[in-house]
């Protein structure tokens, strides 16, 4: 039987469950279902030791933490002190941590068991994990397509049921476009809250790390088990989190629906079901409107100059000097030993972006590129705030991505696989939060159906607003099958 | 604009990276296509508009430099570990100054 963690949670404390068993079942799932699906990169069977002692505790007293004996996935760029650490890339691949991640070590406080790591795209640059040195991750949902990206193996393990929550990180929507396309929720917080001390950094000024959960509870959970400021991540900001006392109810909502995500390039079946559940809202009362985010349509050309400026920088360090690839013994000089370490070291997307940001950012240029790209940002972000203050809409709604789950291979230049982050990277531009849930399945051919998203902003630091919206949406929606 | 295979030969040495001979042509024509695409925010008006230059408003955290418990910060010896080439207890690396 497949547990949400509320759901556990409870059978835990009523002695119905057993951490032992909890942990027994996913390790069981994984060896059924993991050979095809690929969602992990390193399971640890220590997890079973782990469970012991906490039935152990358990017997002696119950405990308050929700996580307590709860068996959670991350995503392989979250460093667990001991563990390999690879990043879904070659040059990482013995690289052992020496420090637990911010959210590891508030998860491991909680009592969460960390089960294992999960497969990414390298280095988190990616929307499918087709760019992992380790393989791609299935979609459980249908073994042909991918998972999404970059966090796909997150979103996989939790929708197969082999974790009961995951962390992943969203730097332009690889949280919250995973969960779409394997149908589970996926959430990223604003910016500055939840540190990413721990988390391999690909662009500092976009990267959040978030919940990958069955329910907007659970995401919930988890978000405010990892919250709060750390004095190693000086971006981290001090707003403690109050989940709300109340239902929100849906009247009176005032629900924003941009224009620009609806647009050219949204499946047609996708729409029909965001039509239908707007309708439901007005049904109940909720107050729908349609906005307009004028620079919308450029956030995906400021992402792809912001996003690569800062992954040649970020990458930097990985000279096969200081972690993981050895350095080249046969080496001339320290320049060959650089080059030929990251030659050998990184996989094509991975080396596309360093030399792009390496270029935009080069005399010249960076005026034309990046400068430029930085004040459309502005602009970006200001097209928020004037939805929320001038319109006055509670939240905006909008599909998660264009489309479904897409086949292997599909997407193969560059820039076909960037259109699928269209809805997601203006919300980390701006830094608001942004949770995806289940909204459905749409028809994918073949007589097959496979699951959307639906996506929700709120305004900055209001997760918790954000969190009871969504579980009203999802009660609306019913649990999709 | 057409990224020539010079200016890609250049910035890959820039990056500290070796490009294959098949690289050096595949990302010209990539990251011509990727420059075309943003080349669009050109018809943005952005006279007058400060850059946004991070995720925050915050400015300047800072935090005292002292040594820490190692589950915090990491035990040196297992930084040490990380590296691939060492000697005795010291990290080794081919020469600066040739």
């Amino acid at each position: 039987m497949e547990y949400t963690i509320e759901d556990a949670r409870h059978k835990l404390r009523s002695g119905e469950l057993t951490v032992q068993g909890l942990v027994a079942d996913c390790m069981l799932r994984i060896q059924e279902q993991d050979p095809e699906i690929h969602a992990f990169l390193d399971v640890y069977e220590d997890a079973r030791k782990e469970a012991k002692e906490k039935d152990a505790i358990l017997r002696d007293a119950p405990q308050e933490s929700p996580l307590f004996g709860i068996p959670i996935a991350l995503k392989d760029n979250i460093l667990v002190r001991g563990k390999r650490a690879t990043a879904g890339s070659k040059i990482l691949e013995d690289y052992t941590a020496s420090f637990d991640a911010t959210v590891v070590r508030k998860l491991k406080d909680a009592g969460a068991i960390i089960i294992g790591k999960t497969n990414l795209d390298e280095f988190a640059m990616g929307s499918s994990t087709e760019n992992s040195a380790y393989g791609p991750t299935k979609n459980p949902r249908d073994l042909g397509r991918v998972p999404g990206g970059s966090s796909g193996g997150s979103a996989a393990a939790v929708a197969a049921g082999m974790a009961l929550g995951a962390l992943g990180s969203d730097t332009g929507g690889s949280v919250r476009q995973p969960a779409a396309f394997c149908g589970v929720v996926g959430f990223k917080p604003t910016y500055g809250r939840v540190s990413r001390h721990g988390l391999i950094a690909m662009a500092s000024s976009l990267d959040q790390i978030g919940p990958f959960a069955k329910t907007v509870r659970d995401a919930e959970i988890l978000f405010s088990a990892i919250a709060g400021k750390d004095d190693f991540d000086a971006t981290s900001v001090d707003v403690p989190y109050e989940p709300e006392k109340e239902h929100v109810s849906i009247r009176g909502i005032r629900v924003g629906v941009p224009r620009e995500y609806f647009g050219a390039g949204l499946n047609p079946e996708i729409e029909k079901r965001i039509r239908q559940i707007l309708e439901k809202l007005k049904e109940r009362g909720a107050i729908v409107e349609t906005i307009s985010l004028p620079h919308a349509p450029y956030a995906l050309a400021v992402y792809y100059i912001v996003v690569p400026s800062e992954v040649s920088a970020n990458l930097a360090r990985f000279d096969g000097i200081r972690y993981g690839a050895p350095s080249d013994a046969g080496a001339k000089n320290l320049f060959e030993a650089y080059a030929r370490t990251r030659e050998r070291g990184f996989g094509a997307e991975v080396k596309r972006r360093i030399i792009l940001g390496t270029y935009v950012l080069s005399a010249g240029y960076y005026d034309a590129y990046y400068a430029k790209a930085q004040k459309v940002r502005t602009l970006v972000a200001k097209d928020f705030e004037h939805a929320f203050t001038a319109r006055k809409v509670d939240v905006i709604l909008g599909p998660t991505t264009p489309t479904p789950a897409f086949p292997f291979g599909e997407k193969e230049d560059p820039l076909s696989m960037y259109m699928n982050d269209i809805y997601t990277v203006a919300i980390n531009l701006a830094g608001l939060p942004g949770i995806s849930i289940p909204g459905g399945l749409v028809p994918a051919g073949g007589g097959k159906e496979l699951p959307f998203g639906i996506q929700l902003v709120l305004p900055w630091f209001q997760e918790s607003k954000l969190f009871s919206i969504a579980k009203a949406i999802e009660r609306l929606i019913g649990f999709p099958g | 604009m057409a990224l020539s295979e010079k200016e890609v030969i250049r910035t890959a040495e820039l990056a500290r990276i070796t490009i294959s001979e098949d690289e050096k042509k595949r990302f010209g024509d990539e990251l011509t296509a990727i420059l075309d695409f943003v080349r669009e925010l050109n018809e943005v008006d952005t006279e007058g508009v400060s850059p946004m230059t991070g995720g925050t408003r915050e400015e300047n955290a800072l935090r005292p430099d002292e040594p820490l418990s190692d589950a915090l910060e990491g035990a040196g010896a297992d930084l040490l570990n990380a590296a691939p080439g060492k000697k005795n207890r010291y990290i080794s690396v081919p020469a600066i100054f040739e």
